[in-house]
C-alpha cells in the first residue's frame, strides 16, 4: 500500500503538468481576449493595444505558456486581468466559501442518505419506503436553479411578524456590514443547502439502498441473524460496511464538486464561491485565473481520489493495490 | 407483516405490500405547496408614501444617518477611479471618489472638485489649446486629511500618461507633454497637441501620490490601492473590502461638502448579486436599499415593484445603438470587394429607411416606468454637441423601401423573399449576446421580413464581439453582414476622436491598424477631408459643425448606418431612500451620493 501511495504521489506532477498544457492551449482555442470587459468599458483603443502589448498577449502561445509556467513552478499562479487581484489571493478568498458550504452538504447528505437508504432498504416496500422512495425522485428532479428561486419565494411569502422581514436572508454568505458569526452564516446556508443537497440526498440515498439491498439477503447476514446478534449489529457492522463500497465509490467521483463549487446555486443565493467565479472567468477570458483555479483543482481531486482509493482498501480487506495482487 | 418459512421452526420476515395510501398523501403535500407558492407572489411589502415610477429625488429635508446596501450585478474589482473595466465599478467608484470636475443631467461640465472649469474666455485655456490651467477648489483634502495639490493631478498624468501603464481612464494623457506646478492648487497642462475634451479629462479622479498604498506607475494594475482607495476623495471611504463578497463604505469626515453636512449616509454595504430576480427579492425583503442597473427587466416585474410602493427610475445609459451595415464582402479578408448585397447604396437606403426603429427601442418601453419617445434627443449619439445639429432619424417609410429593392433588381419571390439572379436575399444580423440586444435583433429580423429580406440572427459572445481584430472578433475582422450594438458614447464635449475612428477610411480595423473602428468599411472622400478640416479647426462649434455634416453624409447619404437611441438603465429602490438622480447618460449613477439619505 505504501509503495502505491508513493506511485500515485510521483504521478501527481505529470499529470498536473498534463492537465496545465491542454487547459492553456484549449483556452486560446477560444475566441475572444480578456479585454474585451475593458473594450465595452470604454478604454480607448490605444491603450488597449497597450495594454495587449504589456501583458504579452501579442506574443506567441508557446511562450506565452513558458511566462505562465516559470512563475508558477514557484507558486506563483499570476495575476487576474478582471480583479487586478493575484490569482492564489482570489481562489483563497473564494475556495473557503466553497468549502464550507459544499463540505457541510455533503456531510448533511451523507447522513440524510445513509438514513434514507438503511430505512429504505430494512423496510423495503414498506408504506415508509414508498414515501421516501417518491420524495428521494422528487428532490432528484428539480432542478438546482428552480428550486433555489422556489425556496426564496416561499421565504419572501413567510414573514417574521416581530420585523416583517422574511425569516432567512436571500442570499449571500453573510449580513452586510456584520462580521462573521456562526448563527448568520447558519442562517445563509440553509436554503443554498437545501437547493444544492435535495437531488444529491436522493441520489446517494438509492444507491446505499441499492447496495443494502444486495446484501441484506446473502446467507452471511441470515448466519449473522442466526447467531443471535442484534439486528442493529448485523445491519450496521455487517450490512452496511459490505454495501458502503459502491457509495464510495460514487463519493469519491463527486468529491472534485467539493472544491468546484456548485454554479447555479452560487447565482441564485450569491455565494461568493469558487464555482461561479469559474465560470465568469472563463466567460471573461481572464486565462490567468483560469488556469489558476484549474491547477489547485486538478491536484486537490488527485488527492482526494487516491484518499478515496485507501478508504476502498480499508472497507474492503480483499482490494489489493499491489503489483502481481488480484 | 409478512413471513416466509425457511425451515422447521425458522422463519423469515418479509416486508409489507404497498399501502395504497400513499397517493393521498402526495397530493396533499403537492396541494399545499402549490397554495404556498401562489402565496408567495403576493408578498406585502413596505409602503412607502410615494408610490412612483419616475425620477425619485423629492422628499422632505435630508435627514443625516443610516446605512443602506447597494447591490450591484458584477463582481467589484477595483476603486482605483482610472482603473474600472466596466460600469459595475465605474458606479461603485462614484461613491468613493471625485473628480475635478463632472457633466450634469443636461450635458454640461460643472466643476466639482475645481474652482472652476477651464474656459479659452477665462483665459485658462491659450488659443491655440496647448495650456490649459487648472485651479483646485480651496480647503479640499483627501479622506486621511492631508490637502489635494497640484502634485497630484501631475502623479495622474505620469502613471496614466503612459498607454502601456494600463489605465483604463485615460483619456487625453498620453497628449499630455509636460504639467507646472507654480503653486499648490495650480496645476498648468502643456499639451503636445490640442485635445479638445481638456474639460472633463480628470472627471473619474485624482490619484494620491501620498499614499502608502500606491506603487511604480507600471505596476498600477497592481497597487494595493486599487482594493483600499487610500486614501479617497469622495463622500465615502472604504472601509473593508473582501473580493466576490462586498465592500463595506463609511462616511469620509473630509469631504469637500463636509461643512454642508453631506453625505447624509453614514455608510453604504456593497453586496452583489449575479441573478436579477434574487436582486429583485432582496430589494422587496429590505435586504437591499438600492440597485443601480436592471439589464432590460421583465415588465412585468418591474410594474409590481412600483405597484407596491417601491421606486423606479430609469434614465438612459451612455450606450447608444446603431445599425451598421458592412460595405465589404465578408468573405473578403482584404476588404476591398463590395459587399454582394449590401454594397448596392439602394439597398442600403431601402433597409435604414425600412428598419421601424419604434418597433426596435419600444422593445425596452415599461409603461409607467420608461418610454422611449421621453427623451427627444435619443438619436443624437454625442449628446449636446449633436443635438445642435438637429439631424432627424429618417422617417420609416416601407413602400419607399420595398421600391428601392425593386429597382435594385430584388424581386419578390412566391416565397415572400427576395431574389436576384438566382441568388436569395439573406443576411445576418449580429449582435452579443448576455444584455438583451438579441431581443432587439429579433424585431430587426421581423423587420427585415417585411421588406422581404430574410434575416439570420448571429448571435456573438460578448467577450468576442468586443475583442479586437487578433483574437478574431467579426466585429473587427469584417466577418458580418449587419450589425446591431451599442457604444459607450463618450466624448460628449468633442466628437472628434469618435468620428475620426468611426469614420476615416484609414482607420478600417486590420492586422497592420488595430485601432481602427471604422467597422463597416466607409471610404468617402468627402468624409476624409471632412475629418481633417475639423482636426485643424480649434474652434469647437466649427468642429461640432463639421461632425454634424459627416454624421449626415453617412447615415443618409452613404446609407452606412443608423443610429437608434440609447439604450435605457432601470434602477429600483426602496421608498425610504431618496436624493439620487437616475439619470446616467451623462452623469454615472452614484456621482450623487452625498446627496443620498433615508427618509424617517
Amino acid at each position: 500500500m505504501q509503495r502505491y501511495i508513493l506511485r500515485r504521489l510521483a504521478q501527481l506532477p505529470v499529470l498536473v503538468f498534463l492537465v496545465a498544457t491542454v487547459t492553456f492551449f484549449a483556452l486560446h482555442l477560444i475566441p475572444g481576449g480578456p479585454l474585451a470587459v475593458y473594450a465595452r468599458g470604454g478604454t480607448s483603443p490605444e491603450a488597449l493595444e497597450a495594454i495587449r502589448a504589456r501583458l504579452g498577449l501579442n506574443d506567441p502561445l508557446p511562450i506565452q505558456f513558458l511566462h505562465w509556467l516559470g512563475p508558477a513552478l514557484t507558486g506563483d499562479l499570476g495575476f487576474s486581468l478582471y480583479t487586478q487581484q493575484p490569482v492564489m489571493s482570489e481562489i483563497e478568498v473564494r475556495l473557503g466559501p466553497t468549502l464550507i458550504l459544499m463540505t457541510s452538504t455533503f456531510l448533511v447528505v451523507l447522513v440524510l442518505a445513509i438514513a434514507i437508504g438503511t430505512i429504505s432498504a430494512v423496510r423495503q416496500y414498506s408504506r415508509l419506503d414508498i414515501v421516501l422512495t417518491t420524495v428521494s425522485f422528487a428532490g432528484a428532479a428539480m432542478p438546482v436553479y428552480w428550486l433555489g428561486l422556489l425556496l426564496i419565494l416561499i421565504d419572501s411569502a413567510i414573514r417574521d411578524p416581530a420585523t416583517g422581514h422574511p425569516f432567512l436572508p436571500t442570499g449571500g454568505m453573510t449580513t452586510p456590514g456584520t462580521s462573521l458569526n456562526v448563527l448568520d452564516l447558519g442562517a445563509h446556508m440553509i436554503m443554498p443547502m437545501i437547493a444544492l443537497g435535495a437531488g444529491w440526498v436522493s441520489w446517494y440515498a438509492r444507491y446505499v439502498r441499492a447496495g443494502m439491498l444486495d446484501v441484506i439477503h446473502k446467507d452471511f447476514i441470515r448466519s449473522a441473524r442466526a447467531k443471535g446478534l442484534r439486528e442493529r449489529t448485523v445491519i450496521f457492522k455487517h450490512v452496511g460496511k459490505n454495501a458502503a463500497l459502491p457509495l464510495v465509490t460514487v463519493m469519491a467521483l463527486d468529491l472534485p464538486f467539493l472544491f468546484a463549487g456548485a454554479l447555479f446555486t452560487e447565482i441564485i443565493f450569491g455565494w461568493p464561491g469558487i464555482g461561479n467565479f469559474f465560470y465568469q472567468s472563463i466567460q471573461r477570458r481572464d486565462y490567468g485565473m483560469v488556469m489558476g483555479i484549474i491547477m489547485i483543482i486538478a491536484v486537490l481531486v488527485i488527492i482526494a481520489n487516491l484518499l478515496a482509493d485507501i478508504a476502498y482498501a480499508w472497507l474492503d480487506p480483499r482490494v489489493k493495490y499491489e503489483r502481481g495482487a488480484s | 407483516m409478512r413471513s416466509r418459512t425457511l425451515g422447521p421452526g425458522v422463519t423469515e420476515s418479509l416486508p409489507s405490500q404497498v399501502h395504497h395510501g400513499y397517493p393521498k398523501l402526495a397530493i396533499c403535500v403537492t396541494v399545499a405547496l402549490l397554495f404556498t407558492i401562489s402565496c408567495a407572489g403576493q408578498t406585502s411589502t413596505p409602503a412607502g408614501n410615494q408610490a412612483s415610477g419616475g425620477s425619485p429625488t423629492s422628499g422632505g429635508s435630508p435627514t443625516r444617518g443610516g446605512t443602506i446596501t447597494f447591490m450591484t450585478f458584477t463582481n467589484v474589482s477595483t476603486f482605483n477611479p482610472v482603473m474600472p473595466p466596466e460600469s459595475t465599478n465605474n458606479q461603485v467608484g462614484q461613491l468613493v471618489n471625485r473628480g475635478l470636475s463632472q457633466f450634469d443631467d443636461q450635458g454640461s461640465v460643472v466643476p466639482v472638485l475645481a474652482e472652476k472649469v477651464p474656459d479659452p474666455a477665462d483665459g485658462d485655456v491659450s488659443a491655440d489649446l496647448l495650456t490649459v490651467t487648472w485651479k483646485i477648489r480651496e480647503g479640499v483634502k483627501w479622506s486621511d486629511g492631508t490637502p489635494l495639490t497640484s502634485d497630484d493631478i501631475k502623479f495622474t498624468w505620469e502613471v496614466c500618461g503612459t498607454p502601456a501603464n494600463g489605465c483604463a481612464k485615460a483619456e487625453g494623457m498620453a497628449d499630455i507633454a509636460s504639467i507646472d506646478t507654480p503653486d499648490a492648487r495650480t496645476a498648468v497642462l502643456h499639451y503636445k497637441q490640442p485635445f479638445f475634451n481638456y474639460k472633463t479629462q480628470f472627471r473619474w479622479g485624482i490619484l494620491p501620490r501620498h499614499s502608502p498604498d500606491v506603487g511604480a506607475p507600471a505596476d498600477i494594475a497592481k497597487w494595493k490601492y486599487n482594493q483600499t482607495d487610500n486614501p479617497n476623495l469622495g463622500p465615502f471611504s472604504v472601509a473593508s473590502f473582501t473580493s466576490g463578497q462586498g465592500a463595506k463604505l463609511v462616511r469620509n469626515p473630509n469631504f469637500y461638502l463636509a461643512s454642508e453636512g453631506k453625505p447624509y449616509l453614514d455608510g453604504i454595504n456593497i453586496v452583489m448579486r449575479d441573478n436579477q430576480e434574487t436582486m429583485r427579492q432582496a430589494i422587496m425583503n429590505g435586504e437591499a436599499t438600492i440597485s443601480p442597473w436592471l439589464t432590460q427587466p421583465a415588465p412585468a416585474a418591474v410594474q409590481e415593484l412600483v405597484q407596491k410602493g417601491f421606486t423606479v427610475g430609469s434614465g438612459s445609459s451612455p450606450y447608444n445603438n446603431r445599425i451598421q451595415l458592412n460595405l465589404f464582402d465578408p468573405k473578403d479578408p482584404t476588404r476591398t470587394k463590395p459587399h454582394p448585397i449590401l454594397g448596392d447604396v439602394k439597398v442600403r437606403e431601402a433597409i435604414l429607411r425600412g428598419i421601424n426603429v419604434d418597433n426596435v427601442i419600444y422593445n425596452w418601453d415599461i409603461p409607467g416606468v420608461y418610454q422611449a419617445k421621453q427623451d427627444p434627443n435619443r438619436f443624437s449619439p454625442y449628446g449636446p454637441a449633436f443635438q445642435a445639429c438637429g439631424i432627424q432619424p429618417v422617417p420609416y417609410d416601407l413602400a419607399t423601401s420595398q421600391s428601392l429593392l425593386d429597382s435594385a433588381g430584388w424581386k419578390l419571390g412566391s416565397d415572400g423573399y427576395r431574389y436576384k439572379n438566382g441568388q436569395k436575399m439573406t443576411l445576418r444580423v449580429g449582435t452579443y449576446t448576455g444584455y438583451g440586444q438579441e431581443d432587439n435583433v429579433v424585431v430587426i429580423i421581423s423587420e427585415l421580413k417585411k421588406l422581404g429580406i430574410e434575416g439570420i440572427a448571429d448571435p456573438i459572445d460578448v467577450t468576442v464581439f468586443y475583442s479586437s481584430f487578433s483574437e478574431k472578433s467579426p466585429v473587427y475582422t469584417g466577418d458580418f453582414d449587419i450589425l446591431y450594438w451599442d457604444i459607450p458614447v463618450g466624448e460628449y464635449g468633442d466628437a472628434q476622436g469618435d468620428v475620426t475612428s468611426f469614420y476615416e477610411s484609414s482607420m478600417i480595423p486590420s492586422a497592420s491598424n488595430a485601432l481602427g473602428h471604422n467597422m463597416n468599411g466607409i471610404q468617402d472622400t468627402q468624409v476624409d477631408a471632412w475629418i481633417t478640416q475639423a482636426a485643424a479647426s480649434l474652434d469647437p462649434k466649427v468642429r461640432a459643425g463639421l461632425d454634424c455634416q459627416i454624421l449626415e453624409r453617412v447615415d443618409q447619404q452613404l446609407w452606412a448606418e443608423r443610429w437608434d437611441g440609447y439604450i435605457p438603465n432601470f434602477q429600483m429602490s426602496s421608498p425610504k431612500l431618496k436624493g439620487w438622480t437616475d439619470a446616467e447618460k451623462y452623469v454615472v449613477f452614484g456621482s450623487d451620493s452625498e446627496n443620498w439619505y433615508l427618509e424617517p
